[in-house]
């Protein structure tokens, strides 16, 4: 089912009915009288040169749940961010495995497709029916019955209903209910004969989360502390229990963090490091640091759909198969769970290594022997004069191509977006209209291609940066695989791209890769997508100088991934947020 | 299956008694038993389909006049012939904002064909999503009782890039269709009267709503910023009262009718199974009945049926088709979804089997509403029902022309039985003088909806791409 499948100039599927679409598109000219460069026409977009860099922008690999931002926050001050944001998908399922201590439970799978802005109808419905789901689950499974119960009931079982209430309440809120809350519950509980069949204790427990698991309070991770310091708002200790817990794990506090919480001892620096360098030896954070490059390397999101749906021409390319494509995001995101967690090594070591994650059906891409493999992704050391780092993995070269050739746009377009945070537009009206040029004498590789189409100056203005990011990479094909030739001509993989404002020459894809793990724009957009991700609001005011700390602290090779996430959740800034704006 | 061997007063269906719903229960309004409301209730019920059709099999073989069973013979539309008396097909009507790059917004063709078309609005940067509402949205903001969302369904596989929209709820807000049948119905559970168990369901749904109503009231206690203010009032005005009043056409019979058999099977099934393949075909006609059923029950007056998403499709494999592409590859006619290679031959064959399907599924939805009473008919003809294509041609991702067909005259607002040429100068592949917009105004007023000042809709969409007024060739 592809949704963006493969296109030319900006991968979209349009894109790709290249012969049809010109000859349309001349013949329409004739008859509007439009001129020759009219397939690029229309107003410059903006953003290509300059704008760079840590401000603002809507790219953040964090800001999914869309808070706040605006751009026009002072230097020092912590951005306006919602004191009510809801549960992401991921959030969501994590904290009802959590919950439940059954890791098997992905209840997000039944809700609608993550949103921006307030509930919606369909929203509300979903989560409506899975908290009744859930509530039924949760009560005829005895693993989650017995780990959420914390007595067995006596007599009309309201003894013991108040302490589920105090104690999964607690839980499920992040924090100790109310006793407006606890009496508001227990009263549900006692009207269980009215609301269910048997009016049983167990009845009316699946009652109490069914209306646990719809809460608002459940369902947005409320700040409601209103403790004034300096211009801002200290969080109380069960907040920042939740922000260290959504930030390091991407879901809920566990006991200790409660426990912390609740003996006020989330407060020095010392105190949040120690919870921290615990927290990241969990599996929880592995999960998180997957969740986290799933959107840095958008599997996830709006172009998430260009790792997995997509077709390579079979016969071109006999060694990849369907069967091929889920590994690709496995083997990248198992590579980076390897940089991070078992390498421990920083931004320069994710952009270099030479280790890989292969399998049989993988293997054969990289030049490897696939009968040597299992389908299970095993590790394997990469000739380092063709492989360097996360870029020259297949999983990466392999989804952002076309189905017969390279796609140096999409793979330049990735690299200057994302991993240099600059803001490109989308393309002029026409742009996809525009047809990769044919083959001829003179123009024959899928660079030169590229190049003659994206040459007039409306197109030049985006592509003369875009492209050259995604040239170092000519020479792994449409599968990822090595190549010398193109076409039957050298592959040329040198160029000068722009870092920022920089310009930047390379002598081919290790060369390049290596720059790019150097370059500090890579390294204030890695940050930035960090921060945001940790902070859950798009990056502005304070955050920006955090970012730039950050960054030069990336450029010793010794600094960690891991010291980088310690770092972000130790700042001031971490433990406070901004007051509302009248 | 559905044994019904009593007809109650409230069993207002038409030959219930042992009669198998699909075979299409038609003939005179006297079989009718439910009273007619006192004033009509008017519906709109859109249908939109991905990747164009195949325009050379898809239209009644004459250009303008009535529709008749032989002008639909050997097309697409043929399933709908026992209707032939209450189509409306407008021809030469072109998308506004334009594709092909004619205006100046992102996207490709199909971002735009997917985002603008039930908007007429430009698309916007970041996402390509449209800048303004779908007509369903304002549709049901005047007709839903408290202006509630419209019913949107996705058949097939949610996704959350622009490709997978048709409506909008409001300025790049998307709206996501429910893809799993059983979610839809699950609104009537215990709510149907008469049905088991009706009033311990509704109290254990107010339960819920008084829980939520006072957790949300409690954050609002808190100071809050106006957009986290917005956010809870928003919450609040999606936690509703159980509705106890259901209307009576809303009984067992109505779901035992319109023979609901399988829906059971989707209860907790993930939206990814659910959006499979393998599922469509049966939850497309699932759904076709749940939004009968929804009308009948008369818990919304507005509802949007999206098969599959642009750029994207099943590959058809059931009702005697075989096909070796899905559809987006099919509508490019070289099996691909990319450009390369020559056409398929014959190939159009295979894109007039899908056309002809979802006709057999819109003439599903017009036999459904057919069995209830309107004010003076059936509920079919007090309401609208249009069937809308993402593009015209597929493989050129064209935007003129497009494939439209409308059953309802939304109690007689809406010419019936005739093919109308729109375009400005009879030229149907017209790329001005003829935009959606004024259609989409059109249908509007054909089912009362008003604007928020309470007048008659003057123009829907973004009026700098779009025109002012409606298609009054089309209005009776």
């Amino acid at each position: 089912m592809g949704q963006t499948p493969n296109g030319a100039a900006h991968s979209s599927p349009s894109h790709l009915d290249t012969k049809q679409a010109g000859r349309l598109f001349r013949r329409h000219q004739r008859w509007l009288g439009i001129g020759a460069l009219a397939a690029c026409v229309a107003a410059l977009p903006l953003g290509c040169k300059g704008e760079v860099g840590a401000a603002g922008g809507s790219d953040g690999a964090g800001s999914s749940t869309g808070n706040g931002g605006s751009g026009t926050v002072a230097p020092n001050a912590i951005p306006q961010a919602s004191r009510i944001p809801r549960l992401n998908h991921e959030q969501y399922d994590n904290t009802i495995q959590d919950l439940f201590n059954a890791p098997q439970l992905t209840p997000s799978n039944s809700l609608p497709p993550e949103a921006v802005g307030s509930m919606d109808d369909r929203a509300w419905t979903g989560y409506k029916d899975s908290a009744s789901t859930l509530a039924k689950t949760a009560i005829s499974t005895p693993a989650i019955h017995d780990f959420i119960l914390p007595c067995t009931p006596t007599g009309d079982g309201a003894a013991c209903a108040s302490q589920f209430i105090s104690t999964f309440g607690a839980r499920a809120f992040r924090r100790p209910l109310t006793s407006a809350e606890q009496t508001r519950f227990e009263a549900l509980y006692a009207k269980r004969a009215e609301t269910t069949v048997s009016g049983s204790f167990d009845e009316g427990v699946e009652v109490l989360l069914e209306g646990f698991l719809q809460s608002p309070s459940f369902l947005s991770r409320a700040e409601l502390s209103t403790e004034r310091v300096g211009d801002n708002i200290r969080l109380n200790g069960y907040e920042l229990a939740s922000r260290l817990s959504y930030a390091l794990w991407d879901s809920m506090p566990d006991q200790a963090l409660f426990d912390a919480a609740a003996k006020n001892e989330l407060s020095t620096e010392e105190q949040i490091r120690a919870q921290a360098l615990r927290m990241l030896k969990e599996p929880r954070a592995r999960d998180m640091v997957r969740t986290f490059h799933e959107r840095y390397l958008r599997m996830e999101g709006t172009e998430g759909g260009r790792w997995t749906d997509f077709v390579r021409d079979e016969a071109l390319f006999p060694a990849f198969k369907p069967e091929t494509i889920p590994y690709l995001k496995e083997e990248t995101l198992r590579y980076v769970d390897y940089i991070v967690f078992e390498k421990q090594a920083g931004f320069q070591g994710l952009l270099t290594d030479n280790t890989a994650f292969v399998n049989n059906l993988t293997a054969p891409l990289y030049g490897l022997d696939g009968s040597a493999y299992t389908t299970e992704l095993t590790k394997a050391t990469l000739d380092p004069k063709q492989r360097a780092g996360l870029f020259t993995r297949v999983g990466f070269l392999a989804s952002h191509a076309q189905v017969v050739r390279t796609s140096p746009i999409l793979r330049g377009a990735l690299i200057q977006k994302y991993v240099l945070c600059r803001k490109i537009g989308s393309p002029p009206a026409g742009a996809e209209m525009t047809p990769l040029p044919e083959v001829t004498d003179d123009i024959v590789t899928t660079r030169q291609r590229v190049t003659l189409q994206t040459s007039p100056d409306e197109c030049n203005f985006c592509h003369s940066v875009i492209n050259p990011t995604g040239f170092p990479f000519e020479h792994y094909n449409a599968v990822g695989s090595w190549q010398d030739m193109d076409t039957g001509k050298l592959v040329d993989s040198t160029g000068t791209a722009m870092f920022g404002e920089r310009e930047v020459s390379y002598e081919g894809p290790i060369d390049f890769s290596k720059a790019l793990g150097d370059a500090p724009e890579a390294h204030s957009c890695y940050a930035k997508n960090w921060v945001e991700f940790a902070f859950g609001r798009r990056a502005d005011g304070i955050d920006l100088k955090i970012i730039d700390n950050l960054a030069k602290k990336m450029q010793s090779p010794d600094y960690k991934i891991l010291d980088l996430l310690v770092d972000i959740v130790i700042t001031d800034t971490f433990k406070s947020r901004a007051p509302e704006a009248p | 299956m559905n044994k019904k061997t009593q007809t109650t007063r409230r069993n207002f269906l038409r030959g219930v008694g042992g009669v198998a719903l699909g075979i299409p229960l038609l003939g005179s309004l006297a079989g009718r038993v439910l009273a007619a409301p006192a004033s009509p209730i008017k519906r709109l019920i859109i249908l939109f389909t991905p990747n164009g059709v195949n325009m050379d099999r898809f239209f009644p073989s004459v250009d303008s006049g009535a529709i008749t069973a032989a002008s639909l013979q050997g097309r697409a539309l043929e399933p709908m012939s026992s209707f032939a008396d209450r189509l409306l097909v407008p021809r030469g009507i072109h998308m506004a904002p334009r594709g092909f790059g004619w205006d100046d917004i992102p996207g490709d063709d199909h971002m735009k064909g997917m985002a603008c078309k039930l908007t007429a609005q430009p698309t916007t940067d970041p996402d390509i999503f449209a800048a303004g509402e779908s007509v369903d949205f304002a549709a049901a903001r005047s007709l839903n009782i408290g202006g509630k969302a419209p019913l949107v369904i996705q058949v097939g596989r949610n996704g959350n890039n622009v490709l997978n929209y048709c409506s909008y709820a409001g300025p790049g807000t998307p709206y996501a269709g429910e893809n799993n049948p059983y979610n839809v119905y699950r609104a009537f559970t215990g709510l149907i009267a008469g049905s088991e168990g009706d009033d311990r369901v509704m109290k254990r749904g107010q339960s819920m709503v008084d829980l939520v109503r006072d957790d949300l009231n409690e954050l609002k206690r808190t100071p809050m910023s106006s957009e986290d203010t917005k956010l809870l009032d928003d919450w609040l005005a999606l936690v509703r009262d159980v509705e106890t009043g259901m209307s009576s056409a809303c009984s067992p019979d109505t779901v035992a009718a319109l023979n609901l058999n399988g829906v059971d099977r989707y209860d907790m099934m993930d939206s990814n199974t659910v959006g499979s393949d393998g599922e469509f075909n049966e939850v497309a006609r699932l759904m076709m009945k749940l939004t009968a059923l929804t009308m009948a029950c008369d818990v919304n007056r507005v509802a949007t049926i999206q098969f599959s998403s642009g750029a994207s499709g099943p590959t058809f494999r059931w009702d005697g088709m075989n096909h070796e592409f899905n559809h987006h590859q099919l509508s490019h006619r070289n099996g691909r979804d990319d450009a390369e290679g020559g056409d398929i031959f014959g190939i159009e064959d295979f894109i007039t089997e899908v056309d002809t399907y979802y006709a057999n599924r819109m003439n599903d939805i017009l036999t459904y509403l057919e069995m209830f009473n309107g004010s003076s008919g059936s509920m079919l003809d007090d309401s609208v029902v249009m069937w809308i294509s993402e593009l015209s041609d597929g493989k050129a991702h064209d935007f003129r022309n497009l494939p439209i067909v409308i059953a309802g005259s939304g109690g007689g607002y809406l010419r019936q039985g005739q093919v109308i040429n729109c375009s400005k100068d009879s030229n149907l592949m017209n790329q001005d003088g003829s935009p959606h917009n004024r259609l989409l105004t059109t249908l509007l007023n054909a089912v009362g909806a008003t604007n928020d000042s309470g007048q008659p809709y003057s123009g829907f969409g973004d009026l700098s791409y779009g025109e002012q007024g409606e298609f009054d060739q089309i209005k009776a």
